[in-house]
């Protein structure tokens, strides 16, 4: 380590940088994800993952009771200042260092390219049925509100609210949204991260407002993040503050909500966020290849065909740990359908990422690699070293000792 | 150097230890006296009148068979069945049976030569264990004198069949409704599965024979001439006509087909158990059409033919009776070897033609050479060795013999362990680490050779003690671990779920970040060692300070623990990474929060404070050996408790009945660290204090 801090900064700096943080962030980590993967049981792994990770602190379920500790931004934040601090700037520069400073490079690359993958990364799938295409995909959590004019043909301008403009609107909480092309105001209310549709007879007093004889109920979140079907509540209010008509509007919708306003027809739905793709791809052919004589699938593949921008057509393979990279974006065979025994078409659901970090952890693992290899090697080499010493030493001293007993 | 390691502990502590070490390694021998039990003598119609002779062995154990996915020798097929029925492979015949054979002793391919060309036999056999006789209170079988957990036969079994079929059903109706079963529902649902594996084990052969009944018609008996006089015939030669009946059939006027049906009925009544049975019954036909995949079973050739109408190869149909002729040479040891070899001739020549069972002979060398229970015999005895060495004076002659001798052995155990890894690498063309019951054997074997290369570089006898303790754990962990893959899996080479078909990451991520399950594993395992041994010296010094030479003893031991931990740092740093990448490409993500990815990131996370820890000064010595105790513990859940959780994407590694173990594991250590703590204040901490006074 650095010389001892005599200036408050040099303190702090020093402290930011020292042993005892990083091994108190370290342990902080360890029970965040130890406490974390048993609370996956009851709460599933998307909700965890929110609660303990991306979070500033967690009242963490440690067997009957409950520790509030540092969430996963204090504890990963900090521990990155502390790699750079205590780990790169620091730390001694000497041979036997060398390793270490390497392995803490990797980290921090690693680390680094964790948090462009947080900030920049989108996931999401697109379902495909044999003959189908497709140059979009969904989000498999994330919802928005999407407007657009259904008497349009062919390209359709839609009009989008994000899930950040509507997912605090619950209770009463209304938020009027407008925009100068649309010849409507559109308020949102009472919105639902997970809910359930239902039918206005026989169910008492309703708990929220009917619309067309059904209603809304919120449920808790689901353990998987997408299975949680949203709901929202919305009024038209048209040019003019006349009121036009309530609806809600359900994650599951087959069919979006029609109505006139301007002398035009328009659509309003919640739906999945939808992410375009700078080409196109065409499921020509799911394949499920079993093992022989069991039903347990060996291999599924998709033979697809990607249309890029220019036209050109390109056939393609798809297949488990075998995904398609083109202009950033990532496809990979996830799933298909219909399961065993159910009757229906093939479709192939293929999941799509944009992750600019997608490359990070092939660099990081070879540098990690070779630095931990560099140290592990130095220690060997250095405790070999001290284990011949040590027997020299011995050998001497018995020589001397059998000396001096002939002698005697 | 000649420190060795008695010299570090009082004498007193030495022979407890070295005893309580002996009791450990032959307490499984103990266990197996037992009273004889009480047999009577079978009396049934047909009785083998003499031993299997090895040229029929042989070859039924090389009939090739598609199961699970995959082609593999009969014998193979038999070994597992025998060891889910009967716990293990091989049944020893009794001398109360008074059978013209005698005592015999029973491995698999002769207990199923028995099951099916003997049954009535076969079925006194007392093979199905059953772990708890509440199971049999349950369904009314009453037998005295039995263990609680013993055999019985299907004998003895038959008359409560239809108990035990509705206490399964209930059994099931609970499951149903999502409810915990018990021990005893658990173990009725499994004898239930074993009585039904075994009623097809039966009707292997015996259903592959029909006959055209008591009075044929006339055309009947003019298209099989075979089958004149209620002459049995092999079911292959009746499918191979079959299509002649069909245009009967079809010629027949709507009104008659109900007579033209009744004319073929004690044709078709003999073949219906082989028909109702093809959902479950083994493959053993490899279809003359090299581009499928599927072999058939005889209910499924039976269901081209009579039920698809679909044309079959006549080389299948003429396979097929070639196997039903080993059930027609029944009764006669003789004819029935001369029948099983032609069979095993044809069938292994329709494999190889169409480029499979390349590696039956391989696969039999695999199971007759029981690598890992040899290997496990050799750590014992390697252990048992070490264990007497701590006894004799270390400048002995008798002290190098039984050196050497524990270095052989254990040397002996891990080639044997790596023998079989390797054959299994070969047979599965893929790396030696896809399922749970390959990581046991993989992590001990790396376990082992990281304790002799240690043991070579400190020659401190504690590795070398260690490599044989841990060998002997590993390969006897396997060993039970085969048992619940074989009643999960019917093998412990079935296919892999697709993710995992790329030999590239599993060659990769999963070997290297087993590697750092070993070492953290082996690091628990040496801090054990090194703790009880300091804290009887602690107790021998009674307050003193140690001499240099013990204090660097202890010192370097400590050090070579810390090196074992660096080095599963390094391999868990870089496999838990490499299957982020692994996921990234498969699954889409780097890092999803599955709980086996955060069992990786925790061993990387321990492992990570221990070392801080120790470059930080704020641990000496016994701080690292107790840190890597409770390492052993953090590896046992990243290892196997993630995979009882019943959550993530890792679901092909879910497997039932270890929590108790994991938890009684998790006891062991907590109170082992307990007792350190305690250990260390009373006989450690004081002198610390002298010291500084």
């Amino acid at each position: 380590m650095a010389k001892k801090p005599t200036t408050a900064l040099g303190k702090l700096f020093a402290a930011l940088g020292s042993f005892w943080l990083a091994i108190g962030l370290l342990v902080n980590l360890f029970l965040l994800t130890w406490l974390g993967t048993l609370e996956q049981v009851d709460k599933g792994i998307h909700a965890v993952q929110t609660e303990y990770f991306e979070s500033w602190r967690v009242l963490a379920k440690a067997g009957p009771i409950k520790v509030l500790l540092p969430g996963g931004y204090i504890t990963m934040g900090l521990l990155v200042v502390n790699l750079l601090i205590g780990g790169l700037v620091r730390i001694r520069k000497t041979k036997s260092t060398v390793g270490i400073i390497i392995a803490h490079v990797g980290i921090a690359l690693m680390m680094g390219g964790g948090l462009v993958e947080h900030m920049y990364s989108i996931y999401g799938r697109v379902i495909l049925y044999e003959g189908e295409e497709s140059a979009q995909f969904e989000e498999y959590a994330g919802y928005e509100v999407a407007i657009w004019n259904a008497d349009s043909l062919g390209g359709v301008e839609e009009f989008l609210i994000p899930a950040e403009d509507f997912q605090d609107l619950e209770g009463t909480k209304s938020r009027t949204f407008q925009r100068a092309e649309l010849p409507f105001d559109l308020i949102l209310k009472r919105y639902m991260n997970n809910a359930e549709l239902r039918e206005a007879v026989g169910v008492g007093v309703p708990t929220s407002p009917v619309v067309e004889g059904h209603f809304l109920v919120g449920k808790p979140d689901e353990k998987e993040e997408e299975k949680n079907l949203a709901g929202i509540y919305a009024t038209v209010v048209a040019e003019g503050g006349t009121k036009v008509i309530d609806s809600l509007l359900y994650g599951v919708a087959r069919h979006p909500w029609v109505f006139e306003a301007g002398g035009k027809k328009w659509a309003v739905a919640l739906r999945h966020t939808v992410h375009s793709m700078p080409f196109s791809l065409k499921l020509e052919k799911f394949i499920k290849d079993d093992h022989p004589g069991i039903t347990m699938a060996r291999a599924f593949s998709s033979d697809v065909v990607r249309t890029d921008p220019d036209g050109s057509e390109h056939p393609l393979r798809i297949e488990m740990n075998e995904p398609l990279r083109k202009d950033g974006y990532i496809i990979y065979q996830a799933s298909y359908g219909p399961q065993e025994g159910m009757p229906g078409r093939p479709y192939s659901v293929l999941a799509v990422s944009k992750n600019p970090s997608d490359r990070i952890p092939w660099l990081s693992v070879a540098v990690i690699a070779i630095g931990l290899t560099w140290t592990f090697l130095a220690k060997l080499l250095g405790f070999l070293g001290k284990q011949k010493r040590s027997a020299l030493k011995a050998a001497k001293a018995s020589s001397g000792t059998s000396e001096e007993k002939s002698a005697a | 150097m000649s420190s060795i390691i008695p010299s570090r502990l009082l004498p007193l502590g030495r022979c407890f230890v070295a005893a309580v070490a002996l009791l450990l390694a032959l307490a499984p021998g103990s266990v197996a006296a037992s009273p004889q039990r009480q047999v009577q003598k079978i009396e049934v119609d047909t009785l083998r009148q003499k031993p299997w002779p090895d040229e029929a062995v042989a070859a039924f154990g090389m009939l090739p068979v598609q199961d699970r996915g995959r082609v593999k020798p009969l014998s193979t097929f038999a070994g597992f069945r025998l060891l889910n029925i009967n716990g293990k492979r091989v049944y020893r015949v009794p001398e109360g049976f008074e059978l013209p054979t005698g005592k015999e002793k029973l491995d698999p391919v002769r207990w199923l030569l028995d099951v099916c060309l003997f049954p009535e036999q076969a079925r006194h056999y007392e093979v199905f264990v059953v772990d708890d006789r509440s199971v049999l209170d349950a369904i009314g079988l009453k037998m005295e004198g039995r263990k609680r957990r013993d055999r019985y036969s299907f004998a003895q079994l038959q008359p409560h069949l239809r108990k035990l079929e509705e206490e399964a059903q209930k059994a099931f109706a609970k499951r149903n409704r999502k409810e915990e079963l018990d021990q005893i529902e658990s173990q009725t649902i499994a004898l239930r599965e074993n009585i039904i594996q075994y009623d097809l084990l039966e009707s292997m052969f015996a259903t592959l024979q029909t006959s055209l009944g008591e009075s044929p018609s006339e055309r009947l008996l003019e298209l099989y001439p075979e089958g004149a006089d209620n002459a049995p015939m092999p079911l292959g030669l009746v499918l191979s006509r079959w299509h002649v009946v069909v245009e009967w059939m079809r010629a027949a006027e709507p009104s008659n087909q109900t007579e033209v049906l009744k004319e073929f009925a004690a044709l078709e009544s003999r073949i219906n158990v082989a028909y109702a049975n093809r959902q479950f019954a083994v493959a053993m036909i490899p279809p003359a059409d090299t581009s499928v995949e599927d072999w058939r079973n005889p209910g499924e050739l039976i269901d081209e033919t009579m039920g698809n109408l679909k044309t079959v190869d006549e080389s299948e149909y003429a396979l097929l009776d070639q196997l039903a002729g080993i059930w027609m040479a029944r009764g006669s040891v003789d004819e029935a070897t001369t029948a099983i070899v032609g069979a095993q001739e044809s069938l292994a020549e329709a494999a190889a033609a169409r480029g499979e069972f390349t590696k039956g002979a391989l696969e039999q060398t695999y199971y007759k050479g029981d690598f890992f229970y040899r290997a496990l015999l050799c750590f014992i005895f390697a252990f048992v060795l070490a264990a007497v060495s701590w006894m004799v004076s270390r400048t002995s002659t008798l002290d190098k013999r039984l050196n050497f001798g524990v270095w052989g052995l254990t040397s002996i155990g891990l080639i044997l362990a790596v023998v079989g890894v390797t054959i299994r690498c070969v047979l599965l063309n893929r790396p030696p680490v896809a399922t749970l019951y390959e990581t046991i054997l993989f992590i001990t074997s790396i376990a082992v050779l990281v304790c002799l290369l240690a043991e070579k570089m400190t020659k401190e006898r504690i590795a070398l003690a260690s490599a044989a303790a841990l060998g002997a754990a590993g390969m006897f962990l396997s060993m039970k671990y085969e048992l619940v893959e074989a009643a999960s899996q019917g093998d412990t080479m079935g296919g892999l779920v697709a993710v995992l078909n790329t030999n590239f990451w599993l060659a990769t991520h999963v070997t290297t970040v087993t590697m750092g399950y070993s070492a953290g594993l082996l690091a628990a395992a040496l801090a054990h060692v090194w703790i009880v041994m300091r804290l009887f010296r602690g107790v021998a010094d009674r307050g003193q300070a140690m001499d240099t030479e013990n204090a660097g003893w202890y010192r370097r031991f400590a050090r070579m623990i810390y090196g074992v931990l660096c080095f599963g740092l390094l391999f868990s740093v870089v496999g838990t990474i490499l299957g982020g990448v692994w996921a990234n490409d498969s699954w889409g993500r780097f890092w999803g929060w599955d709980p086996k990815e955060n069992g990786a990131l925790m061993i990387v996370l321990y492992e990570l404070v221990i070392l801080h820890a120790r470059m930080g000064g704020y641990i000496k010595d016994f701080g690292v050996c107790v840190l890597a105790v409770l390492g052993g513990a953090v590896v046992a859940f990243s290892w196997w408790h993630v995979n009882q959780l019943g959550v993530g994407l890792h679901s092909y590694g879910f497997t039932a009945g270890v929590l108790k173990t994991l938890w009684a594991y998790y006891g062991f250590v907590g109170g082992f660290v307990l007792l350190s703590g305690l250990g260390y204040t009373l006989f450690l901490r004081p002198r610390r204090k002298l010291e500084a006074a």
